[in-house]
């Protein structure tokens, strides 16, 4: 019996669903576990003890993979169709393709359009300073040499983390407050060139590219030849001998010893 | 680019499919694309020595000087080479001593040929990512919010990577991003470490900072299953350095602007938080190379591995999933398919060679059956003396309980436990107990004495020696290639405590106590 695409898909979206849920069952199980064990005592982890969580998990474990497998046969038996890629355009382009359509624009459109553009200086501008405002008590801290004295490194660098992230994070979230007010303004000029076009049923002009072409090849063959000497002069000073003798002991960081 | 996240399965299509299509339709989808290929190749062919999984030893051969391109943890059993990010790190952490050329080097290199090129065809931690998102289950898509959160690896780079390393250089060794946050570190190294019986001695030494980095670990797998490539988006300091290179590099994407109508098809398709095809973000998966209509988007690069989809003039294939590397357009040259053919029976005997020097001729250090057990006396070792001409052994201190450990200077957990767990010994005992510090052979390029005497307490009782060559001693007791060790030894000489692993002073005391008391 055909079935239409439609309710493929409705299939595959409870499937989904119902397989996310697992997921996170499944991650949150393991994160609880983990602390169950980390908090039963002094050297926590032993075979016992993990083999111990492993067992009570086992529903859960045989759910998720369960789940995985499922979702392949589903898509063997009932393959749903591609989405239609959804164009996604740079409001930075469409709006200078369109300024290069609408041609000249009257003395108040013209204002309007300045406007705009001083705006979208401004938004980076703002965020630049206060972005750099909200490093100077991090980078203070991060410099000063006393606060990393190496006695206990974890508890100083959880202290330099809880003074840095913060400031990342805020840092991030007004980057992203400046796009969105950038892609307001963009979308305000962009309407303004719409409205001109539309007025004066502008005809298109020759549309500009005024893109410096970099002058890749020097670059690129500078930074090989970098490379190559950087190597050379490593294996010499005994950089290169270093990266081995590390790397032929197990490092306890990565795998969270110590 | 989309306002907000939104789950990528709606239903407005409306067609019907005849059912016995599924199968096919499905490998049609599926099927093992070039690049896939290429990934499964690389991640083989840098994780080769496969017997590490069997025996739970990591590679300790010379080949572990060369780094991978991939993020690749030089702790896992299999690892045939060195985690770049790792050595990095370790680097800046020694800059006190020399400067990192030889990484840096490494790292131009990488990016000079490959670019990001490197995180979509050879990275083996972003091929587990690919796979993981595969997961049928609705996922988040990029917007204007996870572009932003995609300049947060920079700042990772900048705190974990370079910063703390270098600020904690000539003091202790902390490679920063491995040690807080590096999943690939928990899950290749911890997990193909610890979860093999051999090493079951290991387990004891895991605690707040192993549990830490499990947790952050099923973060970043779970956000694997919704997000793609999470981790390399938001996180991934190796994928930030070597995006810095993408406008340069070798291997990567070409936009055709002559040839673009701006479209933003391209854009649309890709999942990577790139505002330009390319661009940093751009891990060349060559997906948007499909959705093109114009063919403005092709591989850089020689076209031996990959077609540049190049079709004539024709609308690129935008058939689902369709490799396109394999897109239908000018057929190749003969010269081109022979050179293929060379390429791909050189790429074979290449693996083949790998497998079989890392899994048959090299062989790992066997296990020293010395007796180095507890219950057992000491193995005897006579090791140079650090601050005095001569040399020690253990049957010297006989009469005496002696506490020996086995340390070297990278080693943050055996810094660590010498700073802050081994002073009160000669603090609360005196004379009454011995304390051996046994550095590893390596000499390191380093003045290890100096070291010694800048950063470990000069009144802590410690006699400091090094091992022989090859480290006899630290085997004879079960090592193998994790450090520290720290065994006690009664009046007799007979261990009475091991421990492999990190100790602490409560440990050793009350063993200490015990002995005394008898
Ligand atoms: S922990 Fe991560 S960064 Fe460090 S060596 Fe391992 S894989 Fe590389
Ligand atoms: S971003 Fe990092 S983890 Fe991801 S593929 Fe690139 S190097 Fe590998
Ligand atoms: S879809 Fe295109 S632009 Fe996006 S990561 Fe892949 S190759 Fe790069």
């Amino acid at each position: 019996m055909p079935m239409t695409q439609d309710k493929i898909k409705k299939i595959h979206l409870i499937y989904g669903c119902i397989t996310a849920l697992i997921v996170i069952a499944f991650g949150v199980a393991m994160m609880v576990s983990c602390l169950d064990i980390y908090n039963s005592g002094p050297r926590p982890y032993s075979r016992e003890s993990i083999g111990a969580k492993l067992s009570e998990m086992a529903v859960l474990i045989w759910l998720s993979a369960g789940a995985v497998v499922g979702g392949v046969v589903l898509s063997i038996l009932l393959p749903a169709d591609k989405e239609k890629t959804k164009a996604v355009r740079d409001e930075q382009i469409t709006m200078q393709k369109l300024a290069a359509k609408a041609g000249t624009p009257t003395d108040t459109e013209a204002a309007s359009i300045r406007k705009e553009k001083t705006l979208r200086k401004v938004f980076p501008a703002v965020t630049a300073v206060l972005f750099a405002a909200l490093l100077i008590y991090p980078g203070i801290y991060l410099f000063n040499t006393n606060n990393f004295s190496g006695v206990d490194p974890t508890a100083e660098i959880l202290a330099a983390s809880l003074i840095v992230m913060p400031a990342a994070v805020i840092g991030l979230a007004l980057c992203y407050l400046c796009t969105v007010l950038t892609s307001a303004s963009l979308k305000r000029e962009t309407a303004i060139y719409k409205q001109i076009i539309a007025e004066r049923k502008a005809q298109p002009v020759a549309e500009e590219v005024n893109e410096k072409p970099m002058p890749i090849n020097i670059i690129r063959w500078a930074v090989f030849g970098v490379a190559v000497v950087f190597i050379v002069i490593g294996i010499f000073n005994g950089s290169a001998q270093d990266v081995l003798t590390k790397a032929v002991k197990i490092c306890t960081e990565c795998i969270g010893l110590g | 680019m989309k306002k907000d996240a939104t789950l990528n399965m709606n239903n407005d299509n409306t067609e019907t499919i005849k059912p016995k299509t599924g199968l096919r339709k499905w490998w049609a989808e599926h099927k093992p694309t070039k690049r896939r290929i290429i990934q499964l190749y690389a991640a083989l062919l840098t994780n080769a020595n496969l017997k590490g999984f069997g025996n739970g030893y990591i590679y300790i051969g010379d080949a572990k000087f060369a780094c991978v391109p991939g993020m690749n943890c030089y702790s896992c059993p299999a690892a045939a080479g060195s985690c770049p990010l790792g050595a990095l790190q370790n680097a800046l952490n020694a800059t006190n001593t020399k400067l990192p050329y030889y990484i840096f080097g490494i790292l131009l290199l990488y990016g000079f040929l490959f670019g990001r090129w490197i995180c979509g065809f050879l990275c083996p931690f972003g091929l587990i990512q690919d796979l993981i998102y595969k997961i049928k289950t609705p996922k988040l898509k990029k917007n204007r919010f996870t572009r932003i959160a995609s300049y947060l690896k920079y700042i990772i780079l900048v705190v974990f990577v370079i910063i703390i390393p270098l600020l904690y250089s000539g003091k202790m060794p902390l490679p920063g991003f491995c040690k807080y946050i590096c999943p690939s570190g928990t899950l290749l190294g911890a997990g193909g470490l610890l979860t093999n019986i051999k090493n079951e001695n290991l387990l004891a030494m895991l605690g707040p900072l192993f549990t830490w980095k499990f947790l952050l670990l099923v973060v970043f797998l779970v956000g694997m299953v919704f997000i793609y490539r999470f981790f390399c988006r938001f996180f991934c300091p190796l994928g930030a350095i070597y995006g810095l290179f993408n406008k340069i590099s070798l291997l990567g994407m070409n936009l055709n602007k002559s040839k673009c109508v701006d479209c933003g098809l391209c854009i649309g398709e890709c999942l990577m938080d790139v505002k330009k095809v390319g661009d940093h973000e751009c891990i060349s998966c060559g997906r948007c190379v499909n959705v093109c209509p114009t063919n403005a988007i092709t591989y850089k690069g020689p076209k031996i591995l990959l077609a540049p989809n190049e079709v004539g003039g024709q609308p690129a294939t935008k058939k689902p999933n369709a490799d396109p590397c394999d897109a239908p357009g000018t057929p190749l040259p003969k010269k081109t398919k022979i050179a293929r053919l060379v390429v791909a029976i050189t790429m074979l005997a290449v693996l083949a060679g790998s497998l079989v020097y890392y899994n048959v001729i090299h062989k790992d250090p066997a296990p020293v059956e010395s007796g180095g057990e507890v219950g057992n006396l000491c193995p005897d070792y006579e090791m140079p003396l650090y601050f005095e001409d001569g040399t020690i052994k253990p049957s010297d201190s006989r009469g005496k309980i002696t506490v020996v450990n086995f340390w070297y200077i990278y080693c943050s957990a055996c810094v660590h436990e010498l700073k802050t767990e081994f002073p009160d010994l000669h603090t609360n005992y005196g004379d009454d107990v011995e304390i051996v510090v046994v550095h590893s052979y390596e000499e390191f390029g380093e003045d290890i004495p100096t070291w010694i005497n800048k950063n470990l307490p000069t009144d802590a009782g410690f006699v400091h020696c090094r091992d022989g060559e090859d480290d006899p001693f630290f085997k004879s007791l079960g090592g193998t290639s994790a450090w520290p060790i720290t065994i006690i030894l009664d009046e007799e000489g007979v261990i009475q405590y091991k421990m492999i692993g990190s100790t602490t002073y409560e440990e050793m005391s009350e063993v200490i106590n015990k002995l005394l008391a008898d």
